[in-house]
């Protein structure tokens, strides 16, 4: 049923609407009729008892007529005309009164075929017969008058006197019928104020039962307001209830389109907000509560470091009441120095003119090791003439040796005649590997001879370089005693200045206690100000326990 | 050099020539034949060609190279108005992987336009002989075969003698059947 909820209401509103709608034309309409009955019953009665009126009237009129005109006759002293107009004016009226039973009969007889009711029937068409009877009576009466007034006109008072006794009687019969007939008409009405109430009491109850079903029409359209609104709302209420108790995990079921459908998709997504909401916050009052305990141990630990920084305060002005002492010490001590430095100046003088003196023996020692070469390289030379004499002798014992093989081959060649040649040449052999042996061990020795003359060279070039480099070290030194010279100078006046700045530096150490003292009252201070904030962050840890607390509420 | 290495040294020339003189005398009482023998080195060897057949000796010169020529003949030579062919003893031997050095010495043989070449002519070596008309017999020989040697131009191989000096042993050459291969 996807009928919005406004809509079921507007179709409730209109049903009963209608209902009692019809109820009032119904009602009106009862009213009406009852109104027209009355009107109808009360204007038939009326016209009714109007000419029954009239009919008695006219009937007592004839009778007062009729005995004037006796009397008028028996009195003779009128005039006939009078007569005769009395006379006229009776027949007149008989005639009058004729046409009004006419009237009645006929009116009465409509009357009865139209009547609501078989009672007013029954009641009209018997004041129709009595009407009817009254007027044959009448007729009969005006037929017995008749002969009287011929009397009358006659002056006949014996026929008048006669005739008077029937037509009394007569006219007491038709006053009596006419009586009747207001009887009749009198039950008429009765049965009229009858059916009056009757249609009355049929109205009553039509009402009522009407008014009943309206009532129970409206019941029902209250119990299907309530089944298809209520209901409904209930749920979502039930639901809310759930929510703010701090159930976040259910969610409503909302099918169809209708405004609760809407209400329970709003109502979900404010859920799903409501838990992201809660999860965010007890994420946020977890870290806050961590948080707050960090701040708690940052805040111990920064009370345990400002009682160290407390005691190291106090250490540090114990050591600079060392200073100070020490200052005065090292101002002391810096004296010394400078006297100590003033007699190294004076030393380091008297080295430089002995280091002076050595890079002139240096320079000394290497002119004398170049000429010490000088001569190591003529007596090279000469030696390379000895190798050449040496590979001179070596040639002519090699060519000695060719000759002693030949005169050997050709004492070889004389036979028995070239022995003692042989022996000769034998011997020519002989000395010439002997001069080639010793030419051999000449140039091994001076082979030997060389090496020693370059390692010689070397080792004076050796010496020419170490006495050189002794030269230059010299001069280093000397430099380097200059450099002393000049830096003991500038270390006296270093010195100097050092004394000074520690006179200095003792002033500053007295402004350093002073500085030592504000920063231990500042650490004071900052004791106890660090106690506050462990106290609050105490206070704030137990509250984000509370926040916890707060948001374990809500399950999602 | 010390005086006393000196006088050491000529002590010990004085020596050697004393005992060469003394085997001269020894050598002179034999009656054996002996045939004397040209020491020759070519690289680490030695070789012996049989004096007789030698004529002269000559320091290096240089040597005009014949074109076409096998490869134990180095070229030629002239001497005293004659061209003599020129060959390595060594490669003619087959000892091919012996390098010739370029200054040695050349021996002319006798009745034959042919110069040996030779890294150095050592001297002359005196060994006795059983034949005379055989180059190498005799106890002081040893057979080729049983050295080891190849037989082909090598007559024997003389051992160092025990006595004489200590000169190392040489190889002697049979130089008719060495030149047989080169000469017409």
């Amino acid at each position: 049923m996807s009928i919005s909820i406004g809509k079921r209401i507007l179709l409730g509103f209109v049903a009963i609407t209608v209902v009692v709608l019809a109820l009032g034309l119904f009602a009106l309409d009862q009213i009406s009729a009852v109104r027209e009955n009355m009107n109808t019953i009360v204007k038939r009665d009326l016209t009714v008892a109007r000419q029954l009126d009239d009919l008695g009237n006219k009937a007592r009129d004839m009778g007062l007529l009729r005995r004037n005109a006796a009397m008028t006759a028996l009195m003779r002293t009128r005039a006939e005309s009078e007569l005769s107009q009395i006379t006229e004016t009776w027949r007149r009226v008989a005639q009058e009164a004729e046409g009004l039973f006419g009237a009645i009969v006929q009116t009465t007889g409509g009357y009865a075929t139209t009547a609501p009711s078989p009672l007013r029937a029954a009641a009209w068409r018997k004041l129709a017969d009595t009407t009817g009877a009254a007027a044959n009576d009448f007729r009969q009466l005006r037929a017995v008058s008749e002969p009287q007034f011929a009397a009358i006109a006659a002056r006949n008072t014996e026929a008048i006197e006669a005739q008077n006794e029937t037509i009394n009687r007569m006219q007491d019969v038709v006053l009596a019928d006419i009586d009747r007939a207001r009887e009749v008409l009198d039950e008429g009405i009765a049965a009229g104020q009858q059916r009056s109430s009757e249609i009355y009491e049929r109205s009553l109850w039509s009402v009522i039962l009407t008014l009943g079903a309206s009532v129970l029409l409206s019941i029902l359209v209250t119990g299907l307001i309530r089944r298809g609104v209520v209901k409904p709302l209930e749920d979502v209420m039930a639901f809310a209830e759930r929510v703010g108790g701090g159930d976040l995990s259910g969610r409503l079921e909302a099918r169809g389109s209708d405004e609760i459908a809407r209400l329970g998709q709003t109502l979900n997504g404010m859920v799903g907000g409501l838990a992201d909401l809660a999860r965010t916050n007890r994420a946020a009052t977890a870290d806050l509560n961590a948080a707050a305990a960090e701040i708690r141990a940052s805040a111990q630990e920064q009370a345990a470091s400002v009682e160290e920084q407390f005691a190291a305060v106090q250490e540090t002005a114990a050591t600079v009441d060392e200073i100070t002492h020490s200052g005065a010490q090292i101002g002391k001590r810096a004296g010394e120095v400078i006297a100590t430095a003033q007699s190294t100046a004076q030393t380091s003088r008297a080295g430089l003119r002995a280091v002076a003196d050595t890079a002139r023996a240096m320079e000394a020692i290497r002119e004398q090791a170049e000429a010490v070469a000088g001569n190591i390289v003529a007596v090279s030379e000469k030696t390379q003439a000895i190798g050449d004499i040496i590979t001179t002798v070596n040639d002519i014992s090699e060519r000695t040796h060719l000759l002693a093989l030949n005169a050997a081959i050709e004492a070889a060649a004389a036979g028995e005649s070239g022995r003692s040649f042989a022996i000769v040449a034998s011997e020519m052999k002989l000395l010439a590997d002997q001069a080639k042996a010793a030419t051999g061990q000449v140039r091994t020795i001076l082979g030997e001879i060389q090496r020693g003359i370059n390692t010689s060279v070397m080792l004076t070039e050796e010496a020419v370089k170490r006495a050189a480099a002794g030269k230059a070290r010299s001069d280093t030194t000397q430099r380097t005693i200059e450099e002393i010279t000049a830096k003991v100078e500038e270390s006296v006046q270093t010195f100097q200045q050092i004394v000074a700045s520690t006179n200095q530096q003792q002033l500053g150490i007295e402004q350093v206690m002073g500085a030592l003292q504000n920063i231990r009252q500042a650490s004071q201070q900052t004791a106890a100000g660090t106690r506050e904030v462990e106290a609050a962050s105490a206070n704030l840890t137990e509250l984000a326990q509370a926040l916890m607390t707060l948001a374990e509420r809500y399950r999602h | 050099m010390t005086p006393t290495a000196e006088s050491l040294r000529r002590q010990a020339l004085r020596q050697a020539r004393t005992r060469a003189l003394a085997g001269r005398a020894r050598a002179a009482t034999r009656q054996t034949p002996m045939r004397p023998f040209l020491v020759c080195t070519c690289g680490g060897d030695r070789y012996g060609l049989p004096l007789s057949q030698v004529s002269q000796v000559l320091p290096g010169r240089p040597i005009t190279a014949v074109p076409g020529a096998p490869a134990a003949v180095l070229g030629a030579i002239a001497v005293s108005g004659r061209v003599l062919s020129v060959l390595a003893l060594a490669r003619a031997l087959g000892r091919s992987s012996v390098t010739d050095s370029g200054a040695g010495h050349l021996v002319i043989l006798r009745g034959s336009a042919v110069a040996l070449a030779v890294d150095r002519v050592e001297g002359l070596a005196s060994v006795a002989v059983s034949d005379p008309d055989r180059p190498a017999s005799g106890d002081n020989f040893l057979d080729p075969a049983a050295a080891g040697l190849s037989t082909e131009a090598v007559s024997g191989y003389a051992p160092a003698r025990a006595g004489a000096g200590d000169e190392p042993g040489f190889v002697a050459v049979d130089l008719p059947c060495l030149l047989r291969r080169y000469l017409p």
